[in-house]
């Protein structure tokens, strides 16, 4: 059970809630506080006093004052105009991240909502109902207009839901599940959809699965280093130290322990005096990528336990006031880093998979790891599909954050693109896991082409082990597309991660 | 003294690098160009004497278009105009394409659209004739309404404002015309606008990078024949057949240059049943790569020329009924798009020259070369800093590829809603070949380098006239010396044409 009051929310815990399903319930402090902000909002509507989104139109309509009578149905309307999404629908974990953000949000008691509404969104997740909404249609500012608002299409019973895994209408998914609908009265649906929640909570979950893919690319690289026999010795701790990256001092780090009890690590196989770059900088490439997901995670973290909404209502000031803290922009900007660090550290891969394949480079293995070359290419193909893959990353990673097009008649005139930044991160990181699988492959190829000559390292050892509990030595050319399908899964699914920690401890803790 | 005579429609891209690279170069008009213009500057003599309102002759300008101008003011708009569009910044044009911009700026004037005067014709004339080039900042044009900026800085120098080169000096624009003798120009109706509309400042940088693409693209078929050469590798992927197969222009051409550039070679003959069946990509593939960049530069001369003999200012004016029309002839997509795939172009001939380099500097792949193509290594490091060099440079041009034509910001408070980027695009092709032409030239270096180990009395009577023009300027390297001297030679002896000239004493390339 987590228990939310507007801080202290992590990646991990989103990851919990959206992905794991773990309960949540409101913090009582919390309720408080939503309940007195909406005190205060009730008496400035009475005393009519001009609140954008409440009494007003929006956007560029944002000068258009409602009539009493309009209040209600605006928030109505407001919604259907605003679920102008398209296509297909977001992952379940992405839409259930989205809530629990936007719970956090309503929890500071800055937002003017019901708490009918906030405690709704603690029902759906609780009870498994979760909105069908379409990934595509948010600029990213004011926030994600519109897939929160087919979030908000249950709170008047409407729109659509999955429950229990099946599809069906938003009124049968929340009677299914015994959860009242509270209908939206005056600020309601604004205060529901007016946020970054979903590229926050999307960015959230790729942080965390980016870091799992991090470690998991230390433990390719340390396989290849060792079936390159690599000189280890860039990897001393006191090297890192001296320039003082902690990125850089983590991955060295993960290295020494993934390789520590074999004949490499330990001296008692020859080395070169230098490697290339593609083996000796690697602590200083990955670690670089440690440190901006860190980066990208405090900013993210700020999001997900900020107040993000529009206007704002302060009830101990007696005051609310208008801003912009929806634009997408703090998370946007991190995250186009984060994503790009992960095509960064792919081309690393690729390039010590390449030095497993070419004979020139790799110290006796044979060419393209197969013992019968020209009858046999081995592993030569599985090149020109990780180097498929890098170049839609590379395509992938220019930046959204700079492609701002003016929206709402010029009134929304600048717009943060995050949501463009969150989906294509998520692409980066399926091919990535693809191109970590091939290197994984040719590394445990390698690695028994060695095995006779000398012993690896704890870790080498068991990632090798679970390797090939999913994909047998290539000893003569096969269909290569099952083996490399099925390693990617394997990378997703983090197994060799997972068994590789629990022989040499956690990757991250040095 | 060469001589040109324009009338509108006969500018071609050698013409163009004719008279830009030629001091002495001197243009005319056509009489009947001549014409033309008389006869359309009456009809908008006739608009501003009848008080008829027109865009641009007694409106404001963008989306001060729906405001009327009285017609006492009207003069003082044109003046107007042009103070208030000269906001260009950064570095100056080369000097040549500042030249480029006022001929091509003149040409289209001579289809008798635009409505300027004789006097302003004449004015680019004397400037273009004498010398006097304004001074252009390269940065500022968003390439719709067509280069507004930089061409405001040229009507300034015109005008005897802003500033120019005379004799090679910078100075006020003033002085600069009063030291060549040319009348200071008063702008009339019209006059300011149609200066300032146009595409001319993007189409002559387009028109000066296809100038050294060409240069590039020859000498890139010769580069790699030598490069070829010095790797053993096999000229029989370049057989006729094999092209005729795939009937690209480009990929026959090339396929045709390397056959009659490798003919006669005893180093050839000598691997002729060496075991090594296929060469890698970056030597097989010379036909289809190259070949494609020749067809790309082909279809961006094409457009270009089309762009150099028209007319792209706004509004026009036509003397069938007396008609003043506004339309968008100056928006430079046309342009932008063949400026971007041409960079991508150029690019990819960089590209594929570093990967040959690499191959002549590693052992594993230069087929018995001595590691980084030098005696003593250990001591000496050889050519293994240029492939660095080449990389620097191939990898800022993968960045410089991306295309600026898919950009747009809206200007003028949404009236000029969507821009070509067509000056940005242009500009960074103008670079793209310039680092190209370094990449090419340390391959240069390195092929010259390798066949002189291989024994170069024993390549292609062709190639052996290349080496010579290249080892009567650059020596080869028996032990490590300052080498960037000799890659700024090398560079030289494509951008001067020299390697083509010593290669087209045997075979006339094809492009």
């Amino acid at each position: 059970m987590i228990v939310i009051s507007g801080s202290g929310l992590t990646v991990e815990k989103v990851v919990k809630v959206a992905r794991f399903n773990e309960k949540v319930k409101l913090h009582p402090s919390a309720v408080e506080r939503i309940k007195k902000c909406r005190e205060m909002l009730e008496k400035k509507v009475k005393s009519k006093e001009i609140m954008y989104g409440v009494n007003t139109g929006i956007g560029e309509f944002s000068e258009v004052v409602l009539s009493d009578a309009q209040v209600k149905d605006f928030q109505k309307y407001l919604i259907y105009n605003h679920a102008a999404g398209i296509g297909d629908p977001a992952p379940i974990e992405y839409v259930r991240g989205a809530m629990l953000g936007r719970i956090n949000v309503h929890a500071h008691g800055n937002s003017g909502v019901r708490l009918e509404i906030t405690q709704t969104l603690v029902d759906l997740l609780n009870k498994g109902v979760t909105p069908y909404v379409c990934q595509k249609g948010s600029v990213g500012a004011c926030g994600d207009l519109a897939p929160m608002s087919q979030i908000a299409l249950l709170m008047m019973g409407e729109g659509q839901a999955y429950y229990k895994g099946k599809l069906m209408s938003g009124k049968e998914a929340m009677d299914k599940a015994g959860i009242p609908v509270p209908g939206l009265k005056a600020r309601d649906g604004l205060a529901t959809i007016n946020g970054a929640n979903v590229l926050t909570a999307m960015s959230a979950i790729f942080l965390y699965d980016a870091d799992r893919w991090l470690k998991q690319a230390e433990i390719a690289a340390a396989m290849s280093l060792e079936a390159l026999k690599a000189n280890m010795k860039p990897y001393t701790r006191l090297l890192h130290e001296v320039r003082g990256f902690k990125g850089a001092i983590r991955s060295a780090e993960s290295i020494n322990k993934i390789v520590s009890g074999g004949d490499l690590k330990e001296g008692r196989v020859k080395c070169k005096v230098q490697d290339a770059y593609s083996m000796r900088s690697t602590p200083q490439v990955i670690g670089a990528a440690h440190d901006a997901l860190a980066y990208a995670r405090s900013q993210v973290e700020i999001e997900l336990n900020g107040v993000g909404d529009n206007p704002i209502f302060f009830p101990e000031k007696d005051l609310q006031i208008s801003g912009a803290n929806f634009q997408g922009s703090p998370v946007a900007v991190p995250m186009d880093m984060a994503g790009y660090c992960i095509t960064m550290i792919s081309i690393l891969s690729e390039r010590r998979m390449n030095r497993l394949n070419n004979p020139a480079l790799s110290v006796g293995l044979p060419a393209f790891l197969t013992k019968g070359a020209g009858m046999f290419s081995g592993l030569m193909l599985s090149q020109y599909t990780a180097d498929m893959l890098i170049t839609e990353q590379k395509l992938l990673s220019t930046p959204a954050s700079i492609m701002s097009i003016p929206a709402a008649a010029d009134q929304e005139d600048f717009v943060s693109m995050g949501m463009n930044t969150a989906i294509k991160n998520f692409q980066i990181l399926d091919n990535a896991n693809g191109i970590l699988g091939i290197e994984f492959m040719a590394a445990s190829q390698a690695l028994d082409f060695r095995k006779s000559e000398y012993s690896f390292g704890k870790g080498t050892q068991k990632a090798k082990d679970i390797v090939r509990k999913h994909v047998e030595f290539l000893d003569i050319d096969r269909p290569l597309y099952k083996d490399h399908t099925t390693m990617k899964e394997l990378v997703r699914s983090g197994e060799i991660l997972d068994e590789v920690e629990k022989t040499v401890g956690r990757l991250d803790k040095y | 003294m060469s001589k040109f005579e324009l009338n509108g429609n006969n500018l071609d891209l050698e013409t163009f690098g004719k008279i830009i690279n030629d001091p002495n170069a001197s243009v005319s008009i056509s009489d009947e160009a001549g014409k033309k213009i008389s006869k359309c500057r009456k009809i908008v003599d006739e608009i501003v004497e009848k008080n008829i309102t027109r865009y641009g002759i007694n409106t404001g300008f963008g989306k001060f278009s729906n405001v009327i101008i009285d017609k006492k003011d009207t003069i003082e708009l044109q003046k107007n105009i042009v103070l208030s569009h000269a906001v260009g910044i950064g570095e100056p044009f080369p000097q040549k394409i500042a030249k480029g911009v006022m001929l091509l700026k003149l040409n289209s004037f001579l289809q008798g659209y635009s409505g300027v005067r004789f006097e302003v014709v004449r004015t680019l004339i004397s400037m273009i004739n004498k010398n006097v080039i304004p001074y252009i900042p390269e940065k500022g044009s968003v390439g719709a309404s067509g280069d507004l900026a930089p061409l405001a800085h040229m009507a300034l120098a015109m005008t005897g404002q802003g500033k120019a080169y005379f004799e090679g000096k910078l100075m006020s624009g003033e002085s600069a015309l009063k030291k060549a003798g040319i009348p200071v120009l008063e702008l009339r109706q019209k006059e300011g606008l149609a200066i300032l509309n146009g595409t001319q400042v993007m189409t002559s940088v387009l028109g000066a990078s296809l100038l050294e693409a060409e240069k590039l693209i020859k000498s890139a078929d010769i580069i790699g024949s030598l490069s070829l050469e010095a790797l053993k590798g096999s000229p029989s992927a370049f057989d006729e057949r094999i092209h005729m197969a795939r009937p690209h222009k480009g990929q026959i051409d090339t396929a045709f240059n390397l056959r009659m550039l490798l003919k006669g070679s005893k180093i050839v003959k000598s691997h002729k049943d060496c075991p090594k069946v296929q060469d890698a990509y970056s030597l097989r593939c010379m036909p289809q790569v190259h070949g494609a960049v020749k067809d790309t530069y082909n279809h961006a001369k094409k457009i270009l020329e089309t762009e150099m003999n028209s007319v792209t200012d706004n509004p026009l004016v036509f003397d069938s009924g007396n008609e003043v029309i506004s339309g968008g002839n100056f928006h430079g997509e046309p342009l932008a798009f063949v400026s971007d795939f041409m960079t991508i172009a150029v690019s990819e001939l960089a590209s594929i020259s570093e990967r040959r380099i690499e191959y002549m500097l590693d052992t594993s792949t230069s087929d018995g070369l001595p590691a980084f193509l030098t005696s003593k290594g250990g001591l000496n490091s050889g050519f293994m800093m240029t492939q660095v060099t080449a990389a620097a440079l191939v990898s800022e041009n993968k960045v410089l590829s991306h295309p600026a034509s898919v950009d747009s910001i809206p200007t003028s408070a949404n009236k000029e809603d969507h821009v070509s980027m067509g000056a940005h695009a242009a500009r960074k092709l103008y670079e793209v070949c310039s680092n190209t032409n370094t990449v090419l030239a340390i391959e240069l270096l390195c092929a010259a380098q390798g066949l002189d180990f291989r024994g170069s009395e024993n390549t292609s009577s062709a190639l052996k006239k290349v080496i010579k023009e290249i080892r009567n300027r650059i020596s080869f390297m028996k032990s490590d010396r300052f080498i960037q001297p000799d890659i700024i030679k090398a560079g030289d002896l494509i951008s001067q044409s020299k390697l083509i000239e010593a290669a087209e004493n045997s075979v006339k390339l094809k492009i």
